[in-house]
């Protein structure tokens, strides 16, 4: 069992922090070395993960802005289902990342971008987000 | 006493080139100016018999009788394709003497050149061609050996092939990037010959029964129409070279080549030390049996829509012993090839003894002939009583078009060159491009262009560099990397003055007057970020980049060819004022 501010807070970090980074990553560093894929489908592979990824920020900052007084209630939910899915995430990303940078443009990196961005906003359309609604939508008492 | 007249008949005397066909004379004779003078002598001579044999059917100037004798109202020194013009001729016969016949036509002969001359000014001096059997006719001295001069530049003689591109008895070309270095060979034409003496390997695998068709004759059939359900001939055709392109027409082949493109024959000579082995190779395919079967495909009938079955032909090798038919060389379409009878090699005695064909017949599928073999035979080579030479093969455009390859950008360089100070300008230029080309695949294939020279058959002076699917070395930085789908069209001309690049020029136009080259590189390019992926337009920044590195490497390899050929650079144009004659083969 793992205490809700913990729930709160590790989800709510990730999702700023993976927003933040893989945003600002996209945008910088398409057609470079460091992603080495063509404005196109970096630009697709923003519009998938973006808004799926604003999304769960939006509902994390609006518990945040008005939280209930009584926020510190357990929560009864296996901690590998509450980490697993965004470590998960993260990790493909990662390995994706260095993948294609090694790659050099040989394969077709854009594609393979595109895809692996796919599958993770699925991924986590099936897991995290029904945790974060449960964990940011408590009512207020 | 007889005699006849033909008047005014402005009867052109063929083209030198084309109507030498009678040289065995000159044979004895190693002058070359002594020998191009006999040559000519025996042209005159030998064209005034046939227009005699033409006038009297079934009779010759020599059963006309015994006192005889021709004139002929001659123009000498034109040009080399026209060394002299017969104007109208006249010959006397049964005479008291050939002088007395000689008197006679010489003097009907400035009897009708005055009246002609004021009728349509031409200018021409009668002459005595024959008195009795006697040869009198008589060239100029002063114009011959600008003749033979001329005669080499417009018609060269073939070049020999090194020792070095021969291994094993056969020709090997080195690839482009090796020591191509050939004694009047250039490194970028060498490359697209292709001989066919040595592409005949399935002529020993053929499982073909034993039939030996003939050689088509070197003098097409006559045309023949006969009454009602007599046999009846096509008609006559002369004998050319050419692979089988499109016979019957209609009929598509493995060798159709697209609408403006043909096939252009070079003989090239084998070192003398070769020139026995290379004999017995082609002694030992000669005579063989078919082989080489393909199909030909017919196009839609416009009429009927119908298509019928398939038709196929074989190949077959064959020689033909030009010694016993050299007057028959004069018809042969040799597209390209000079025989040395149309070069100033004819000057030393040098004549054509035997060719070796690859002869083309329609069969069935079960290698029965179907009926004549075709009009079209490929060369193999050529034996001269001084000489072996082997055909190369080559594939051309009549027309191009500057500047139409579809290039997303161009870059002009007007006047690349300046070559007003050489003497020899059609030289000069030729050498200047040649040069200038080399360097051209030189630069361009050095980073960050890294290009290679595309194989694909291209319009004479007109090549193409590319780099394909490749890291693009031009757009290197912190963006990328960027992968390269780019073509470099260059085509180059010589002129006198601009004319511009959006515009049909024919090939073979050389302008005598050029004292400039132009050039012009059409660029094709695609820029992907992934090798694989897509390779979308580029952006203008992009173009820009390539534009800068196009200009660059055309001003270098301007540079360098001008410092090859001793020039000096002014203003990015490189001035040639002269080039070696050593070198201009090179």
């Amino acid at each position: 069992m793992t205490n809700a501010d913990q729930i709160r807070n590790w989800l709510g970090i990730f999702f700023l922090g993976t927003t933040a980074v893989l945003g600002t990553y996209i945008i910088l560093f398409q057609q470079t070395s460091l992603l080495p894929i063509s404005s196109e489908d970096a630009t697709s592979s923003f519009k998938i993960i973006i808004p799926t990824f604003i999304a769960q920020l939006t509902i994390v900052f609006k518990w945040i802005a008005n939280p209930p007084k009584n926020s510190m209630a357990e929560i009864r939910m296996p901690k590998w289902a509450v980490m697993g899915p965004p470590i998960i995430v993260v990790g493909i990303l990662i390995v994706t990342l260095a993948y294609i940078i090694v790659d050099q443009g040989r394969s077709n990196g854009g594609e393979i971008f595109k895809n692996v961005v796919t599958f993770c906003v699925s991924l986590l359309s099936a897991t995290s987000i029904f945790i974060v609604t449960a964990v940011f939508s408590l009512p207020a008492d | 006493m007889n005699t006849l007249r033909y008047g005014l008949s402005n009867f052109l005397l063929t083209l030198i080139a084309c109507g030498l066909a009678h040289v065995n004379t000159a044979a004895a004779d190693d002058l070359p100016e002594a020998g191009f003078r006999s040559m000519l002598v025996d042209q005159v001579t030998s064209q005034f018999k046939n227009s005699v044999s033409e006038d009297q059917p079934g009779r010759t100037y020599d059963s006309l009788g015994d006192f005889k004798a021709g004139a002929a109202c001659l123009r000498w020194g034109g040009t080399v394709r026209e060394p002299y013009f017969m104007y109208s001729y006249w010959y006397y016969w049964d005479y008291k003497s050939p002088e007395a016949a000689a008197k006679a036509a010489l003097d009907r002969c400035e009897q009708e050149r005055n009246e002609s001359e004021r009728a349509t000014r031409s200018k021409c001096n009668c002459e005595l061609v024959l008195e009795g059997s006697e040869k009198k006719v008589s060239p100029p001295r002063k114009p011959i050996p600008e003749l033979i001069s001329d005669l080499d530049k417009q018609e060269p003689r073939p070049k020999m092939l090194c020792s070095a591109w021969i291994k094993d008895n056969k020709i090997s070309i080195p690839p482009f990037g090796k020591d191509l270095t050939c004694p009047g060979y250039y490194d970028n034409e060498v490359l697209r010959y292709d001989f066919l003496l040595e592409r005949l390997d399935d002529i020993a695998n053929t499982d073909a029964p034993e039939i030996y068709p003939s050689a088509p004759s070197l003098r097409g059939p006559r045309e023949y129409r006969g009454k009602d359900r007599a046999p009846q001939l096509y008609s006559a055709s002369e004998l050319r070279f050419s692979p089988p392109t499109n016979i019957p027409v209609k009929y598509a082949t493995p060798y159709t080549l697209p609408e403006g493109w043909g096939y252009e024959y070079k003989l090239h000579q084998i070192p003398t030390q070769f020139s026995a082995q290379f004999l017995d190779r082609l002694n030992t395919i000669n005579e063989s049996k078919l082989f080489g079967r393909f199909p030909a495909r017919q196009l839609l009938d416009d009429r009927t829509g119908a298509i019928s079955p398939e038709l196929y032909f074989a190949k077959y090798v064959r020689s033909y012993d030009l010694e016993a038919n050299a007057d028959v060389l004069r018809d042969l379409n040799t597209r390209g090839a000079a025989f040395p009878e149309y070069t100033a090699a004819v000057a030393q005695g040098e004549h054509s003894v035997r060719l070796w064909v690859v002869a083309t017949i329609p069969i069935e599928k079960n290698w029965i002939p179907l009926g004549a073999p075709l009009r079209t035979v490929e060369p193999l080579a050529l034996q001269t009583n001084k000489a072996l030479y082997i055909f190369s093969t080559d594939v051309t455009s009549f027309f191009r078009y500057r500047g139409s390859a579809g290039g997303n950008a161009l870059s002009e360089y007007q006047s690349a060159f300046d070559v007003s100070g050489c003497s020899d300008q059609k030289g000069c230029v030729e050498k200047t491009m040649s040069t200038f080309k080399n360097e051209l695949i030189r630069k361009f294939g050095e980073p960050p262009t890294s290009a290679n020279l595309s194989k694909l058959p291209s319009p004479p002076n007109q090549f193409r560099l590319q780099r394909l699917y490749e890291k693009s070395n031009v757009l290197d930085g912190f963006r990328g990397p960027w992968y390269e789908i780019t073509t470099y069209t260059i085509s180059m001309w010589g002129g006198s003055q601009w004319d511009g690049v959006r515009q049909e020029v024919a090939d073979t136009e050389q302008k005598p007057d050029a004292t400039k080259i132009f050039v012009y590189v059409d660029l094709g390019l695609q820029i992907g970020i992934g090798q694989q992926g897509k390779y979308p337009e580029p952006s203008a920044d992009q173009y820009q980049m390539y534009n800068k590195v196009v200009g660059n490497k055309v001003q270098e390899a301007v540079n360098s060819t001008t410092a090859l050929l001793g020039g000096t650079v002014i203003g990015g144009v490189g001035i040639i004022a002269k080039t070696n004659s050593s070198e201009s083969n090179k």
